[in-house]
Protein backbone atom coordinates (compact mmCIF):
# COMPACT_ATOMS: atom_id res chain seq x y z
CA UNK A 1 0.00 0.00 0.00
CA UNK A 2 2.51 2.17 0.93
CA UNK A 3 4.59 1.39 -2.13
CA UNK A 4 1.83 2.02 -4.36
CA UNK A 5 1.10 5.62 -2.66
CA UNK A 6 4.69 6.62 -3.47
CA UNK A 7 4.76 5.36 -6.93
CA UNK A 8 0.97 6.99 -7.62
CA UNK A 9 2.46 10.46 -5.91
CA UNK A 10 5.51 10.37 -8.22
CA UNK A 11 3.39 10.10 -11.15
CA UNK A 12 0.94 12.62 -10.03
CA UNK A 13 3.64 15.09 -9.35
CA UNK A 14 5.59 14.55 -12.56
CA UNK A 15 2.45 15.57 -14.10
CA UNK A 16 0.96 18.39 -12.00
CA UNK A 17 0.34 21.95 -12.93
CA UNK A 18 -1.42 24.28 -11.49
CA UNK A 19 -4.94 24.84 -11.96
CA UNK A 20 -5.26 21.91 -14.67
CA UNK A 21 -7.76 19.50 -14.66
CA UNK A 22 -10.41 21.50 -13.68
CA UNK A 23 -13.82 19.66 -13.64
CA UNK A 24 -15.75 22.58 -13.49
CA UNK A 25 -14.24 24.26 -16.56
CA UNK A 26 -14.44 21.11 -18.14
CA UNK A 27 -18.11 20.67 -17.98
CA UNK A 28 -18.58 23.92 -18.89
CA UNK A 29 -16.66 23.12 -22.13
CA UNK A 30 -19.13 19.62 -21.98
CA UNK A 31 -22.14 21.83 -22.34
CA UNK A 32 -20.80 24.10 -24.59
CA UNK A 33 -19.69 20.68 -27.05
CA UNK A 34 -22.62 19.53 -26.37
CA UNK A 35 -25.08 21.90 -27.01
CA UNK A 36 -23.14 23.07 -30.58
CA UNK A 37 -23.59 19.35 -31.34
CA UNK A 38 -27.41 19.17 -30.76
CA UNK A 39 -27.75 22.50 -33.33
CA UNK A 40 -25.90 20.43 -35.55
CA UNK A 41 -26.70 16.93 -35.59
CA UNK A 42 -29.21 14.64 -33.63
CA UNK A 43 -32.16 15.99 -33.98
CA UNK A 44 -35.57 15.21 -34.96
CA UNK A 45 -37.69 17.57 -37.47
CA UNK A 46 -39.89 18.46 -35.26
CA UNK A 47 -37.18 19.62 -32.81
CA UNK A 48 -35.81 21.51 -35.24
CA UNK A 49 -39.07 23.39 -36.20
CA UNK A 50 -39.92 23.57 -32.22
CA UNK A 51 -37.21 25.30 -31.42
CA UNK A 52 -36.61 27.83 -34.50
CA UNK A 53 -40.01 28.80 -33.71
CA UNK A 54 -39.16 29.23 -30.15
CA UNK A 55 -35.69 31.05 -31.00
CA UNK A 56 -37.97 33.35 -33.29
CA UNK A 57 -40.29 34.21 -30.23
CA UNK A 58 -37.32 34.96 -28.41
CA UNK A 59 -36.03 37.24 -31.13
CA UNK A 60 -38.70 39.08 -31.20
CA UNK A 61 -39.42 39.83 -27.27
CA UNK A 62 -35.74 40.84 -27.74
CA UNK A 63 -36.03 43.33 -30.83
CA UNK A 64 -38.93 44.08 -28.77
CA UNK A 65 -37.16 45.38 -25.63
CA UNK A 66 -34.87 46.69 -27.19
CA UNK A 67 -37.21 48.93 -29.35
CA UNK A 68 -38.52 49.97 -25.73
CA UNK A 69 -35.25 50.59 -24.70
CA UNK A 70 -33.70 52.51 -26.54
CA UNK A 71 -36.93 54.14 -28.05
CA UNK A 72 -37.12 55.97 -24.73
CA UNK A 73 -36.29 59.50 -24.48
CA UNK A 74 -33.43 60.49 -21.44
CA UNK A 75 -34.54 64.23 -19.99
CA UNK A 76 -31.78 66.37 -18.31
CA UNK A 77 -33.74 69.62 -16.67
CA UNK A 78 -32.76 72.43 -14.39
CA UNK A 79 -35.44 72.89 -12.02
CA UNK A 80 -34.49 77.00 -10.51
CA UNK A 81 -30.87 76.19 -10.66
CA UNK A 82 -27.85 76.39 -13.13
CA UNK A 83 -27.04 72.65 -13.50
CA UNK A 84 -24.03 70.90 -15.86
CA UNK A 85 -24.68 67.39 -17.40
CA UNK A 86 -22.35 65.42 -19.50
CA UNK A 87 -24.11 63.35 -22.54
CA UNK A 88 -23.46 59.66 -23.65
CA UNK A 89 -21.27 60.99 -26.08
CA UNK A 90 -19.22 63.23 -24.06
CA UNK A 91 -20.60 66.55 -24.72
CA UNK A 92 -20.74 68.45 -21.59
CA UNK A 93 -24.63 70.97 -21.66
CA UNK A 94 -24.92 73.46 -19.20
CA UNK A 95 -29.07 74.35 -18.36
CA UNK A 96 -29.76 77.64 -17.32
CA UNK A 97 -32.63 77.28 -14.80
CA UNK A 98 -36.02 75.65 -16.21
CA UNK A 99 -34.26 74.38 -19.31
CA UNK A 100 -34.22 71.57 -20.43
CA UNK A 101 -32.28 68.46 -22.88
CA UNK A 102 -34.07 65.42 -24.33
CA UNK A 103 -32.47 63.20 -26.25
CA UNK A 104 -32.95 58.97 -27.46
CA UNK A 105 -31.06 56.67 -25.00
CA UNK A 106 -28.21 54.70 -25.69
CA UNK A 107 -26.64 53.55 -28.01
CA UNK A 108 -29.80 55.62 -30.32
CA UNK A 109 -27.75 58.81 -29.45
CA UNK A 110 -23.89 57.33 -30.41
CA UNK A 111 -25.34 57.06 -33.69
CA UNK A 112 -27.20 59.78 -34.25
CA UNK A 113 -26.24 62.62 -31.89
CA UNK A 114 -30.08 64.54 -32.00
CA UNK A 115 -31.20 66.20 -29.05
CA UNK A 116 -34.41 68.42 -28.27
CA UNK A 117 -34.09 71.29 -25.98
CA UNK A 118 -36.06 73.62 -24.23
CA UNK A 119 -34.86 76.97 -22.06
CA UNK A 120 -31.47 78.12 -22.33
CA UNK A 121 -28.64 75.60 -23.13
CA UNK A 122 -25.04 75.65 -23.26
CA UNK A 123 -23.07 73.30 -25.20
CA UNK A 124 -19.60 72.25 -25.48
CA UNK A 125 -19.94 69.30 -27.83
CA UNK A 126 -17.39 66.94 -28.50
CA UNK A 127 -15.69 66.63 -32.00
CA UNK A 128 -17.04 64.09 -34.13
CA UNK A 129 -16.97 64.65 -37.82
CA UNK A 130 -18.78 61.52 -38.30
CA UNK A 131 -21.17 62.26 -36.51
CA UNK A 132 -22.66 65.92 -36.29
CA UNK A 133 -24.21 67.09 -33.35
CA UNK A 134 -28.08 68.30 -34.54
CA UNK A 135 -29.95 70.00 -31.96
CA UNK A 136 -33.92 71.21 -32.24
CA UNK A 137 -34.83 74.05 -30.06
CA UNK A 138 -39.13 74.76 -30.97
CA UNK A 139 -38.94 76.43 -34.49
CA UNK A 140 -35.15 76.18 -34.86
CA UNK A 141 -32.05 73.69 -35.90
CA UNK A 142 -28.24 73.67 -35.53
CA UNK A 143 -26.14 70.96 -36.30
CA UNK A 144 -22.40 71.47 -35.34
CA UNK A 145 -19.15 69.08 -35.55
CA UNK A 146 -17.27 69.83 -32.33
CA UNK A 147 -17.69 73.53 -30.28
CA UNK A 148 -18.92 75.84 -27.57
CA UNK A 149 -22.17 77.49 -28.45
CA UNK A 150 -25.76 78.14 -25.93
CA UNK A 151 -28.78 77.82 -27.64
CA UNK A 152 -31.50 79.89 -25.97
CA UNK A 153 -35.59 79.36 -26.48
CA UNK A 154 -37.21 82.51 -25.62
CA UNK A 155 -40.77 82.16 -24.37
CA UNK A 156 -42.09 84.41 -27.25
CA UNK A 157 -40.59 81.44 -29.96
CA UNK A 158 -37.83 83.72 -30.98
CA UNK A 159 -34.44 81.21 -30.68
CA UNK A 160 -30.69 82.71 -30.74
CA UNK A 161 -26.88 80.86 -31.07
CA UNK A 162 -24.06 82.21 -29.52
CA UNK A 163 -20.98 80.62 -30.43
CA UNK A 164 -18.06 80.90 -27.88
CA UNK A 165 -15.44 78.53 -30.28
CA UNK A 166 -15.62 76.60 -33.01
CA UNK A 167 -18.28 76.42 -35.80
CA UNK A 168 -22.09 76.44 -36.61
CA UNK A 169 -24.67 75.74 -38.49
CA UNK A 170 -28.20 77.52 -37.99
CA UNK A 171 -31.25 77.24 -39.44
CA UNK A 172 -35.03 76.77 -39.47
CA UNK A 173 -34.92 73.13 -40.01
CA UNK A 174 -32.23 70.80 -40.98
CA UNK A 175 -33.29 71.36 -44.95
CA UNK A 176 -33.68 75.01 -45.16
CA UNK A 177 -30.78 77.62 -45.80
CA UNK A 178 -29.31 78.99 -42.97
CA UNK A 179 -26.22 80.53 -41.00
CA UNK A 180 -22.98 79.44 -40.69
CA UNK A 181 -21.59 80.67 -37.00
CA UNK A 182 -17.95 80.98 -36.20
CA UNK A 183 -16.45 82.27 -33.05
CA UNK A 184 -18.26 85.13 -31.20
CA UNK A 185 -21.30 85.23 -33.71
CA UNK A 186 -24.79 85.29 -32.42
CA UNK A 187 -27.73 85.06 -34.42
CA UNK A 188 -31.30 84.83 -33.90
CA UNK A 189 -34.43 83.29 -35.65
CA UNK A 190 -38.12 84.71 -34.36
CA UNK A 191 -40.81 82.58 -35.47
CA UNK A 192 -41.85 84.04 -38.65
CA UNK A 193 -38.67 84.27 -40.53
CA UNK A 194 -37.34 81.73 -42.65
CA UNK A 195 -33.11 82.75 -41.84
CA UNK A 196 -31.97 83.66 -38.98
CA UNK A 197 -30.29 87.08 -38.71
CA UNK A 198 -26.99 88.03 -37.34
CA UNK A 199 -27.29 90.02 -33.75
CA UNK A 200 -24.31 91.60 -31.75
CA UNK A 201 -24.80 89.73 -28.16
CA UNK A 202 -21.78 91.04 -26.77
CA UNK A 203 -18.35 89.84 -26.09
CA UNK A 204 -19.29 86.38 -23.43
CA UNK A 205 -22.78 85.69 -24.19
CA UNK A 206 -22.77 82.63 -22.58
CA UNK A 207 -20.56 83.84 -19.62
CA UNK A 208 -23.57 82.27 -17.96
CA UNK A 209 -22.14 78.91 -18.16
CA UNK A 210 -18.44 79.69 -18.67
CA UNK A 211 -18.09 81.41 -15.72
CA UNK A 212 -15.35 83.50 -17.46
CA UNK A 213 -15.28 86.85 -19.24
CA UNK A 214 -12.67 87.03 -21.91
CA UNK A 215 -11.97 90.40 -23.39
CA UNK A 216 -9.68 91.23 -26.44
CA UNK A 217 -9.42 95.16 -27.32
CA UNK A 218 -12.90 95.26 -25.91
CA UNK A 219 -13.91 99.18 -25.25
CA UNK A 220 -14.53 99.46 -21.71
CA UNK A 221 -17.43 100.80 -22.10
CA UNK A 222 -18.89 97.37 -24.01
CA UNK A 223 -16.83 95.55 -20.46
CA UNK A 224 -19.46 97.40 -18.50
CA UNK A 225 -22.60 96.79 -20.26
CA UNK A 226 -21.42 93.22 -19.82
CA UNK A 227 -20.55 93.20 -16.00
CA UNK A 228 -23.98 95.50 -15.63
CA UNK A 229 -26.48 93.34 -17.17
CA UNK A 230 -24.40 89.73 -15.48
CA UNK A 231 -24.38 91.13 -12.02
CA UNK A 232 -27.90 93.38 -12.05
CA UNK A 233 -25.91 96.63 -11.35
CA UNK A 234 -25.53 99.73 -13.37
CA UNK A 235 -21.78 100.74 -13.97
CA UNK A 236 -20.66 103.76 -15.43
CA UNK A 237 -17.61 105.89 -15.79
CA UNK A 238 -17.15 108.57 -14.34
CA UNK A 239 -14.88 110.40 -16.78
CA UNK A 240 -14.93 109.66 -20.61
CA UNK A 241 -12.05 107.16 -21.91
CA UNK A 242 -11.44 105.54 -25.15
CA UNK A 243 -9.68 102.65 -23.40
CA UNK A 244 -9.89 98.52 -24.33
CA UNK A 245 -9.27 96.01 -22.63
CA UNK A 246 -7.49 92.59 -23.32
CA UNK A 247 -8.26 89.93 -20.73
CA UNK A 248 -9.38 86.61 -19.32
CA UNK A 249 -11.29 86.64 -15.98
CA UNK A 250 -13.67 84.64 -14.39
CA UNK A 251 -16.92 85.63 -12.65
CA UNK A 252 -16.45 85.83 -9.42
CA UNK A 253 -16.75 89.16 -7.03
CA UNK A 254 -17.68 92.04 -9.12
CA UNK A 255 -15.96 94.83 -6.58
CA UNK A 256 -12.86 92.54 -6.79
CA UNK A 257 -13.09 92.61 -11.04
CA UNK A 258 -13.98 95.82 -10.82
CA UNK A 259 -11.21 97.19 -8.42
CA UNK A 260 -8.57 95.14 -11.02
CA UNK A 261 -10.46 97.15 -14.43
CA UNK A 262 -10.04 100.77 -12.04
CA UNK A 263 -6.32 100.09 -11.24
CA UNK A 264 -5.00 98.79 -14.33
CA UNK A 265 -6.75 101.36 -16.64
CA UNK A 266 -6.18 104.03 -13.85
CA UNK A 267 -9.84 104.77 -13.91
CA UNK A 268 -13.00 105.34 -11.73
CA UNK A 269 -15.81 103.02 -12.68
CA UNK A 270 -19.24 104.16 -10.50
CA UNK A 271 -21.58 101.69 -9.46
CA UNK A 272 -25.61 101.65 -8.48
CA UNK A 273 -28.00 99.23 -7.51
CA UNK B 1 -32.34 15.12 -14.55
CA UNK B 2 -30.80 11.95 -16.59
CA UNK B 3 -30.00 9.05 -13.87
CA UNK B 4 -26.96 6.78 -14.17
CA UNK B 5 -26.76 3.59 -12.52
CA UNK B 6 -23.24 3.80 -10.18
CA UNK B 7 -21.29 0.75 -9.13
CA UNK B 8 -22.69 0.82 -5.71
CA UNK B 9 -25.91 0.58 -6.41
CA UNK B 10 -26.47 4.28 -6.06
CA UNK B 11 -27.72 6.12 -8.51
CA UNK B 12 -25.58 8.56 -10.05
CA UNK B 13 -26.80 11.62 -12.37
CA UNK B 14 -24.67 13.19 -15.49
CA UNK B 15 -23.36 15.75 -13.57
CA UNK B 16 -21.90 13.79 -10.61
CA UNK B 17 -20.93 11.26 -12.58
CA UNK B 18 -18.73 13.94 -14.78
CA UNK B 19 -17.89 15.80 -11.55
CA UNK B 20 -16.71 12.36 -9.56
CA UNK B 21 -15.26 10.66 -12.23
CA UNK B 22 -13.45 13.66 -14.55
CA UNK B 23 -10.11 14.15 -12.87
CA UNK B 24 -9.54 10.39 -12.32
CA UNK B 25 -10.09 9.34 -15.68
CA UNK B 26 -8.03 12.36 -17.03
CA UNK B 27 -4.91 10.67 -15.03
CA UNK B 28 -6.28 7.26 -16.04
CA UNK B 29 -5.52 8.09 -19.33
CA UNK B 30 -2.19 10.48 -18.75
CA UNK B 31 -0.86 6.81 -17.79
CA UNK B 32 -1.13 6.35 -21.65
CA UNK B 33 -1.19 9.61 -23.44
CA UNK B 34 1.58 11.42 -21.12
CA UNK B 35 -0.16 14.99 -22.31
CA UNK B 36 -2.31 16.72 -20.41
CA UNK B 37 -4.27 18.55 -23.09
CA UNK B 38 -4.52 15.10 -25.26
CA UNK B 39 -5.99 13.33 -21.75
CA UNK B 40 -8.53 15.89 -21.68
CA UNK B 41 -9.54 16.08 -25.34
CA UNK B 42 -10.06 12.19 -25.10
CA UNK B 43 -12.20 12.11 -21.38
CA UNK B 44 -14.66 14.56 -23.09
CA UNK B 45 -14.99 12.87 -26.13
CA UNK B 46 -15.99 9.36 -23.91
CA UNK B 47 -18.50 11.75 -22.01
CA UNK B 48 -20.29 12.82 -25.17
CA UNK B 49 -20.41 9.45 -26.11
CA UNK B 50 -22.10 8.52 -23.19
CA UNK B 51 -24.35 11.08 -23.47
CA UNK B 52 -25.39 10.74 -27.04
CA UNK B 53 -26.03 6.86 -26.69
CA UNK B 54 -27.78 6.88 -23.61
CA UNK B 55 -29.86 10.00 -25.54
CA UNK B 56 -30.14 7.40 -28.41
CA UNK B 57 -31.55 4.46 -26.45
CA UNK B 58 -33.59 7.07 -24.62
CA UNK B 59 -35.75 7.92 -27.40
CA UNK B 60 -35.73 4.23 -28.55
CA UNK B 61 -37.59 3.56 -25.83
CA UNK B 62 -39.96 6.29 -25.67
CA UNK B 63 -40.66 5.02 -28.98
CA UNK B 64 -41.36 1.47 -27.83
CA UNK B 65 -43.51 3.12 -25.37
CA UNK B 66 -41.58 1.76 -22.49
CA UNK B 67 -43.04 2.50 -19.29
CA UNK B 68 -40.01 2.70 -17.18
CA UNK B 69 -36.83 4.59 -18.92
CA UNK B 70 -33.87 2.72 -17.98
CA UNK B 71 -30.28 3.91 -19.12
CA UNK B 72 -28.94 1.09 -21.75
CA UNK B 73 -25.20 1.82 -19.75
CA UNK B 74 -25.50 -1.30 -16.66
CA UNK B 75 -22.30 0.16 -15.29
CA UNK B 76 -21.35 3.90 -17.16
CA UNK B 77 -18.19 4.18 -14.92
CA UNK B 78 -16.21 1.40 -16.24
CA UNK B 79 -17.67 1.74 -19.59
CA UNK B 80 -16.07 5.21 -19.20
CA UNK B 81 -12.75 3.44 -18.59
CA UNK B 82 -12.67 1.25 -21.43
CA UNK B 83 -13.85 3.29 -23.79
CA UNK B 84 -10.92 5.84 -22.22
CA UNK B 85 -8.83 3.34 -22.70
CA UNK B 86 -9.62 1.80 -26.14
CA UNK B 87 -9.16 5.43 -27.56
CA UNK B 88 -5.79 6.03 -25.62
CA UNK B 89 -4.14 3.03 -27.37
CA UNK B 90 -5.90 3.98 -30.64
CA UNK B 91 -4.67 7.14 -30.54
CA UNK B 92 -0.96 5.28 -29.04
CA UNK B 93 -1.47 3.17 -32.32
CA UNK B 94 -1.54 5.98 -34.67
CA UNK B 95 1.52 8.02 -33.45
CA UNK B 96 3.45 5.42 -33.27
CA UNK B 97 2.46 4.42 -37.46
CA UNK B 98 3.20 8.33 -37.81
CA UNK B 99 6.51 7.41 -35.90
CA UNK B 100 6.72 10.88 -33.53
CA UNK B 101 7.49 8.99 -30.60
CA UNK B 102 6.58 5.15 -29.14
CA UNK B 103 5.93 5.26 -25.35
CA UNK B 104 4.53 1.73 -24.76
CA UNK B 105 6.94 0.03 -23.18
CA UNK B 106 9.39 3.32 -22.55
CA UNK B 107 9.43 3.70 -19.06
CA UNK B 108 7.21 6.69 -19.00
CA UNK B 109 4.23 4.01 -18.99
CA UNK B 110 4.07 2.00 -15.95
CA UNK B 111 2.96 -1.58 -16.07
CA UNK B 112 -0.71 -0.96 -14.10
CA UNK B 113 -1.42 1.06 -17.45
CA UNK B 114 -0.79 -1.67 -19.98
CA UNK B 115 -3.29 -4.02 -18.66
CA UNK B 116 -1.92 -6.26 -16.02
CA UNK B 117 -3.95 -4.86 -13.71
CA UNK B 118 -7.80 -5.25 -12.95
CA UNK B 119 -10.16 -2.98 -13.96
CA UNK B 120 -11.06 -2.33 -10.70
CA UNK B 121 -7.64 -1.22 -9.98
CA UNK B 122 -7.46 1.14 -12.72
CA UNK B 123 -10.20 2.83 -10.97
CA UNK B 124 -8.88 3.00 -7.28
CA UNK B 125 -5.51 3.92 -8.76
CA UNK B 126 -6.96 6.91 -10.81
CA UNK B 127 -8.99 7.80 -7.97
CA UNK B 128 -6.43 8.16 -5.32
CA UNK B 129 -4.47 10.28 -8.01
CA UNK B 130 -7.06 12.43 -8.45
CA UNK B 131 -7.16 12.74 -4.78
CA UNK B 132 -3.56 13.61 -4.47
CA UNK B 133 -4.24 15.95 -7.23
CA UNK B 134 -6.63 18.06 -5.33
CA UNK B 135 -4.58 17.97 -2.38
CA UNK B 136 -1.73 19.43 -4.08
CA UNK B 137 -4.34 21.91 -5.39
CA UNK B 138 -5.59 22.78 -1.81
CA UNK B 139 -2.07 23.11 -0.61
CA UNK B 140 -0.78 26.84 0.60
CA UNK B 141 0.99 28.38 -2.24
CA UNK B 142 4.17 28.40 -1.23
CA UNK B 143 3.95 25.36 0.29
CA UNK B 144 3.00 23.88 -3.26
CA UNK B 145 6.05 25.56 -4.85
CA UNK B 146 8.12 24.01 -2.40
CA UNK B 147 6.52 20.58 -2.70
CA UNK B 148 6.96 20.66 -6.64
CA UNK B 149 10.47 22.27 -6.83
CA UNK B 150 11.72 19.40 -5.08
CA UNK B 151 9.71 16.18 -6.01
CA UNK B 152 8.62 17.48 -9.47
CA UNK B 153 11.50 19.63 -10.37
CA UNK B 154 13.98 17.40 -8.00
CA UNK B 155 15.80 20.66 -6.59
CA UNK B 156 18.15 19.65 -3.18
CA UNK B 157 16.16 21.35 -0.35
CA UNK B 158 19.58 23.82 -0.53
CA UNK B 159 18.95 24.61 -3.41
CA UNK B 160 15.58 25.28 -2.67
CA UNK B 161 16.14 27.34 0.54
CA UNK B 162 18.36 29.44 -1.36
CA UNK B 163 16.17 29.81 -4.83
CA UNK B 164 12.99 31.22 -2.30
CA UNK B 165 15.54 32.74 -0.05
CA UNK B 166 14.29 30.36 3.40
CA UNK B 167 15.64 28.19 5.75
CA UNK B 168 16.75 24.85 4.75
CA UNK B 169 14.55 24.02 8.15
CA UNK B 170 11.62 25.85 6.49
CA UNK B 171 12.10 23.82 3.22
CA UNK B 172 11.84 20.25 5.28
CA UNK B 173 8.72 21.20 7.11
CA UNK B 174 6.97 22.39 4.81
CA UNK B 175 7.71 19.57 2.51
CA UNK B 176 6.62 17.07 5.19
CA UNK B 177 3.68 19.37 5.43
CA UNK B 178 2.63 18.83 2.30
CA UNK B 179 3.14 14.81 2.20
CA UNK B 180 1.19 14.66 5.13
CA UNK B 181 -1.95 16.69 4.02
CA UNK B 182 -1.56 14.45 0.56
CA UNK B 183 -1.15 11.50 2.86
CA UNK B 184 -4.46 12.25 4.81
CA UNK B 185 -6.60 13.78 2.07
CA UNK B 186 -6.03 9.84 0.50
CA UNK B 187 -7.15 7.83 3.17
CA UNK B 188 -10.28 10.48 3.54
CA UNK B 189 -11.62 9.53 0.59
CA UNK B 190 -10.65 6.01 0.95
CA UNK B 191 -13.50 6.25 3.62
CA UNK B 192 -15.68 8.27 1.80
CA UNK B 193 -15.37 5.88 -0.77
CA UNK B 194 -16.69 2.65 1.61
CA UNK B 195 -19.18 4.87 3.09
CA UNK B 196 -21.03 5.73 -0.13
Amino acid sequence: MENSHDKDLEFVVRHYRNGRLDTSAAIARFNARHLYRRINGKMSRSAIIAAVSAAAVLLAGVFAAVRIYYGTWVELTSSDRLMAYVLPDSTSVTLAPGSSVRYRKYPAFSRNRSVEMDGKVFFSVKRDTDHPFEITAGGSYVKVLGTEFHVELTPDGMSEVCVTSGKVFFARDDISRGLVLTEGMAARIGEGDTVPESIDAGPNPSVWATGVFEYENTPVREVLDELSSYYSVKLSLASQTDRNITGRFEAGDLDEILDVIGNALDIEIRKEK
Amino acid sequence: MRVFPSHKGKDMDFDTLFRYWYRPLCLFAMHYVDDIDQAEDIVQECYMVLWEQDSDSRSQARSRKASEEICHVRDPKSYLYSMVRNRCLDLLRKESRRGEHVPIGTASVPESALGFHEEETWQDDSLREARMWTAIDSLPEKCREVFLLSKRDGMKYCDIAAHLNISENTVRNQISKALKVIKEDVRKIVAYLFGL
